[in-house]
């Protein structure tokens, strides 16, 4: 009976309560910052004691505790989800407490957020489906909360609106999808069900609607509609959030339903592998055509650039499933773990020359990068990054992803080499949204915008520590990827054994 | 009745509910049709009886009403500001 | 750790430390960071000289070291993740040699070069990066960290050409040559892998680590199934392809030369686009037996020498024509690797000879083109008299790209053109002799229009800085001298067990050079073009003339090509954003659509009960 592991869990609630009544207060006494600090230092705390966790299940093996008759357990998968989600909240909220400041309402902005944080947490704990969909519904609420945040704003609450509708519709197919299970075998446990489930057409429906109920949230095409919507309506420390974590997971989610299937026989990995490529080939594709319209929306591009790299994750995980390739879970896991870094990073610039400037079109960007050093380097880094170019993160997940889809060819033969030509080449015409922005960045300012872009600055020094710490990570584990991989491969090793980690 | 027939009238409902929220134009429409599918898979659960079902009806009820809280609230605002329920008023975000 | 095992890292080490520490050194200003940088590209030279040193002559087997990069990637515990392994035979050594050396030259003549000019920082950080990651490249046995560094020169080289961020042309340049060379990127990872698939899939999946690393494929080809083995080879070329500018992926070459002089010098002559013809060389010995392997190498060989080399010849701007000279004298590379192992000392002795002469042409033509600020070589002329220092250089590095006895680009010309001959492949062989024939005709074009005859242009002379003159005068006698190295380049090869690869002296190679057959066609080729070029007003009067000047001066519709490519593709994007229409009961349909797929993709899949 581990009570840790329910330590970072109880820290996050703690703190999102008492930053809301931080928050109230200050309201009352006229002060900005002390709510978020607040939040801050508990997500920090919760981070540390997660690391606490972790390395004792890295040496022993999971470790579970059992609150009223349900199992909590964090095994390496979760460890893994858990420190991503930690380190990118923490680093959204010390950005928020800056960025954020002019905003009303910010003690609802740090209970949601740390709430949403808590979800993700709660979900990788779950050992069951009850659970996991409470836990899911944590984190997803809150989203939809903050992506309307700024009431005021008319395209916030028309993507908050599009994105609740769509995601409420995936969430009760998934509960759909559940409750078919349940009526199939009586029972909603992972460890009980990977045992007792077998082929048949009940169970198959079960699967088809948890995976378009959960892959609403995962960005799956043709489900990500509400997708480009939301994360740049958002305000852009809940756009990094978004993007970076939420996404990730609710496949995360996804992955944990659909290992419980490992023993029926039925394609999921496969499956996801169909919809990963096409994941990956309309995410490009919208993202490059953003570049054609009259007024490029910068954080649009970045928004389709996260469905794009969320095809690269599902196809590793999806190529894992399927013929137990190791690379592939390897690229996967490790891909989330970077792509939550440089497009949280890419973000949080972005939400910094949004706010500078007062526009989020990039034709009105022209030449930022000239007066905005830091945050034009910094961005240059996590677009390099993402579209994987070494030494940055990016390219060692997305290789150890390619890799995984080329070694189908020991399985698949020919077909595997299509998998990986597709997914390379989507890599090319990523290289074809990304270089222009980054173009664009250092090109002459406009003559329309000279005096304003010229008048740009670095922003505050609160709000550079947090995109700082995210570009060094990002430079960090590409030259030394050792670093994430170590918590990857436990990851890994836990897959790789059962059919799920459970 | 039999397990099978509670979960045909699940389905039909959870469908239902999907119709509704696919093809109105109204958000208030919109929300009721959510609630009608949530309703449709709660069925689902109570088919197979149990007292983790009634746990999970619970769980989803409560869902129910926090997503459609926020959902109308939204509703109202979008009222506020554009005068108009109509989804096709709300196409700023395409392509 | 050995010293030899130290000097290996430190090579690695000078210049990484370099790129980081010169954004700190900044901040004490400009001549400590400019002066920093090239005091380790200094040191970084010193050190690679020394491993030259050591490997040609010291050493009977290859320098190998490693260390554990990422153990976490290890599938068992029996296996050992990826590892950071070096394999350092005399190829390789020259390379690094080759890229310390000339890095260091150039970080030098960038000295007075670069003075004044914004960015700096960045130049010297870039600059310094790239020599790096340029000698990992060829230091490293393990094909993806060698991808990793391969790529990473590409983003070197993409930074580089874009230096001037204000110059949109600049920006487009770098743009389009990282998209070009990703394309053989792409080919490339997916030879790696099917290497790594084919001996995983005979050995088990605990050899993956093993299965990238270079010696190891070689040493066991025979476990890789044969057409993967093909499959693997015809992507090594197509990767090879793309870094090397080899047609059709060469039209990203001309338009880099809107990076500053120094960097066309550096990376677009003398190192990142050799990086194709190692890249070639080290795989030479696993995929000659696939079979059509070596022929297409050499076609695309000959195809681009020969090409390139009419797109020299009607050039006007001044680094276009050396670009294509590059891409020109690349080819003849890809042609003699592509003869068979008879012609590896040939192929990789130009590459140095190249490298030297080519760094050369462009580290004068930069003195001449900031001198007279224009890069149209209609524009200049009669320099003669008033750049001295560079007009000597360039005539000798000239003479040697042309081919003139005793300078090296004679010899080592010679000695693929006698490959060629002595392996039998005439025909080949003629259309390359050809091509020496136009390489003479357009150095002696570039030469008369810049330096001879009577200016066209006003223009102030400055005095070249020593900063500037003394790295063009000391790769004038490179060119001068380095042809002697040809001795110890063949016994080190052999001393190595390159097959069928023999070593010979200094004096037996000038023996066989001048006894056979092949000088006369060197030596006939550099009159003819020499006499070309005098009588071009005859032929190039005529309509065929103009005709064939213009199709060749627009590329032969290669960027045409490309940029309705890419044209397509926007229109296709456009088309298709249409369907994401912002309608909340259109989104919404797209899970039922996504539904609906799922279903069929189970019904196909045998799944549906």
């Amino acid at each position: 009976m581990s009570d840790i592991v329910l330590l970072p869990l109880a820290f996050l609630l703690a703190g999102s309560i008492l930053s809301y009544a931080v928050g109230r207060l200050e309201v009352l006494y006229k002060k900005k910052y002390l709510a978020g600090t607040v939040a801050f230092l508990f997500v920090l705390l919760a981070l540390v004691l997660q690391v606490f966790v972790a390395v004792q299940v890295w040496d022993g093996g999971s470790l579970a505790t059992t609150i009223g008759g349900t199992q909590l357990r964090m095994d390496a998968l979760s460890v893994f989800i858990s420190l991503v989600a930690l380190t990118l909240g923490m680093t959204v909220c010390l950005y928020s407490i800056i960025y954020m400041r002019e905003d009303a309402g910010l003690e609802y902005y740090y209970l949601l957020l740390l709430l949403m944080v808590a979800g993700i947490l709660g979900l990788s704990l779950a050992t069951d489906f009850l659970v996991l969909y409470l836990f899911f519904e944590l984190m997803s609420i809150p989203s939809y909360a903050l992506v309307a945040f700024r009431r005021n704003d008319g395209m916030a609450v028309e993507a908050g609106m599009k994105y609740i509708v769509m995601s409420a519709v995936g969430s009760t197919m998934a509960f759909f999808g559940i409750s078919l299970i349940y009526v199939q075998t009586g029972m909603l446990s992972f460890s009980g069900l990977v045992g007792a489930l077998q082929n048949s057409p009940v169970l198959q429906a079960a699967m088809l609607f948890l995976i378009v109920g959960f892959g609403v949230k995962a960005a799956i095409v043709p489900l990500h509609t509400w997708l480009p919507d939301a994360h740049s309506a958002a305000p852009s420390g809940i756009s990094a959030m978004l993007s970076g974590i939420v996404i990730s997971a609710g496949f995360f989610t996804l992955m944990r339903s659909l290992l419980v299937f490992s023993a029926t026989g039925l394609p999921t990995g496969l499956i996801l592998i169909v919809l990963s490529l096409v994941t990956m080939t309309v995410g490009n594709i919208m993202a490059f055509s953003q570049l054609s319209r009259e007024r490029v929306d910068l954080k649009r591009i970045l928004a389709y650039s996260s469905v794009a790299q969320m095809g690269y994750i599902i196809l590793g995980i999806g190529v894992g499933m399927a013929y137990g390739i190791r690379t592939g879970y390897e690229g996967g896991l490790f891909h989330i773990m970077t792509h939550a870094f440089m497009k949280g990073l890419a973000f949080l610039c972005a939400g910094v020359i949004i706010h500078q400037l007062g526009t989020r079109y990039l034709n009105e960007m022209q030449g930022i990068g000239f007066s905005m050093k830091v945050t034009g380097f910094t961005l240059t880094l996590a677009l390099l990054s993402l579209a994987g170019v070494p030494p940055l993160s990016g390219f060692m997940s997305e290789w150890l992803v390619f890799s995984g889809a080329i070694g189908t060819y020991a399985n698949i033969g020919w077909i595997g080499l299509i998998i990986a030509v597709i997914a390379l080449v989507n890599a090319l015409i990523s290289l074809g949204y990304y270089l222009p922005i980054i173009r664009k960045l250092y090109m002459s300012p406009k003559e329309e915008q000279k005096t304003s872009i010229l008048a740009a600055r670095d922003p505050h020094v609160v709000l550079l520590a947090a995109i700082l710490f995210l570009a060094a990570l990002t430079i960090i584990l590409g030259v030394w990827p050792e670093l994430g991989l170590r918590a990857v491969k436990p990851a890994v090793d836990a897959l790789m054994h059962v059919g799920g980690a459970l | 009745m039999v397990v099978a027939n509670y979960i045909m009238f699940a389905v039909m409902i959870l469908f239902l509910g999907m119709y509704c929220v696919l093809t109105k134009k109204n958000l208030i429409k919109s929300a009721i049709g959510i609630s009608i599918m949530v309703k449709g898979a709660s069925l689902s659960f109570l088919a197979a009886g149990g007292t983790t079902a009634q746990v999970a009806v619970v769980l989803i009820i409560v869902v129910d009403a926090i997503v459609a809280a926020i959902l109308l609230s939204l509703a109202v605002n979008v009222y506020r500001r554009t005068g108009s329920l109509n989804i096709e008023d709300l196409r700023k975000l395409w392509g | 750790m050995t010293p030899n095992e130290l000097l290996v890292w430190l090579a690695l080490i000078f210049p990484f430390a370099g790129t980081a520490l010169v954004p700190v050194l900044a901040k004490a200003g400009t001549k400590a960071k400019v002066y920093f940088a090239v005091l380790l590209g200094f040191c970084t030279a010193a050190v690679v000289l020394i491993i030259l040193d050591m490997v040609w002559f010291g050493a009977s087997q290859a320098l190998t070291y490693s260390f554990a990069w990422a153990p976490s990637l290890a599938s068992s515990p029996t296996a050992t993740g990826l590892s950071f392994t070096v394999y350092i035979d005399p190829l390789a050594a020259m390379m690094a040699a080759i890229a310390g050396g000339i890095g260091s030259l150039v970080l030098l003549y960038s000295v007075k070069y670069m003075e004044g000019q914004e960015g700096l920082t960045r130049y010297y950080a870039l600059v310094l990066l790239f020599i790096g990651s340029m000698i990992g490249l060829v230091f490293v046995d393990n094909l993806l960290i060698l991808y990793f560094f391969w790529e990473a020169v590409g983003l070197c080289s993409y930074a580089l050409i874009g230096f001037y961020t204000k110059d949109p042309k600049a920006a487009r340049a770098g743009i389009k040559a990282l998209v070009i060379t990703r394309v053989g990127d792409i080919a490339l990872l997916i030879g790696i892998f099917a290497l790594a698939a084919g001996v995983t899939a005979s050995l088990g999946a605990d050899f993956f680590s093993q299965a990238l690393s270079i010696r190891y494929l070689i040493a066991h080809v025979a476990t890789i199934p044969p057409m993967t083995l093909a499959i693997a080879g015809f992507c090594f070329i197509i990767g090879a392809m793309g870094k090397s500018a080899q047609v059709p992926l060469h039209v990203w070459l001309p338009d880099a030369m809107e990076a500053p002089t120094t960097i066309s010098a550096l990376i677009h002559a003398a190192t990142m686009v050799n990086a194709g013809v190692y890249l070639m060389a080290r795989s030479l010995p696993l995929f000659a037996s696939v079979p059509y392997w070596t022929d297409t190498l050499m076609w695309i060989g000959v195809i681009t020498a020969f090409l390139a080399a009419t797109m020299a010849l009607v050039e006007p701007d001044l680094k276009r024509v050396l670009a294509y000279s590059t891409v020109s004298q690349l080819g003849f590379m890809m042609f003699g690797l592509g003869l068979g192992f008879a012609g590896f000392t040939a192929a990789t002795y130009h590459l140095m000879s190249h490298a030297i002469f080519k760094a050369l042409l462009f580290l004068g033509a930069g003195a001449v083109i900031h001198t007279i600020g224009t890069r149209n070589m209609y524009e200049m002329g009669g320099l003669k008299s008033s750049m001295k220092v560079a007009y000597y250089t360039m005539l000798i590095g000239g003479l040697s790209l042309a081919g003139l006895i005793p300078l090296s680009g004679f010899w080592s010309k010679d000695f693929i053109l006698l490959a060629a001959w002595e392996t039998g492949r005439y025909i080949p062989l003629a259309i390359m002799v050809i091509t020496a024939i136009l390489t003479a005709a357009y150095t002696l074009r570039m030469l008369n229009l810049v330096f001879w005859g009577q200016p066209r242009r006003e223009h102030h002379v400055h005095p070249t800085p020593a900063a500037m003159s003394i790295p063009l005068v000391l790769l004038a006698i490179g060119t001068m001298v380095a042809w002697m190295a040809i001795g110890f380049l063949s016994r080190a090869y052999a001393m190595f067990h390159f097959e069928d690869v023999q070593g010979m002296s200094l004096v037996g190679f000038i023996v066989e050079t001048v006894t056979k057959p092949a000088i006369a066609f060197s030596l006939a080729a550099l009159a003819i073009g020499i006499g070309l070029y005098y009588a071009r007003k005859a032929y190039a009067a005529n309509a065929v003339g103009q005709a064939t000047i213009s199709v060749a001066r627009k590329g032969y519709g290669f960027d045409a090509f490309y940029g309705g490519i890419y044209a397509g593709l926007v229109r296709f994007g456009n088309a298709f954003r249409r369907t994401h229409t912002g309608d909340l009961n259109y989104n919404l349909t797209g899970l039922v659509i996504g539904l609906v797929i799922l279903v069929l993709v189970l019904y196909f899949g045998g799944f549906l009960l």
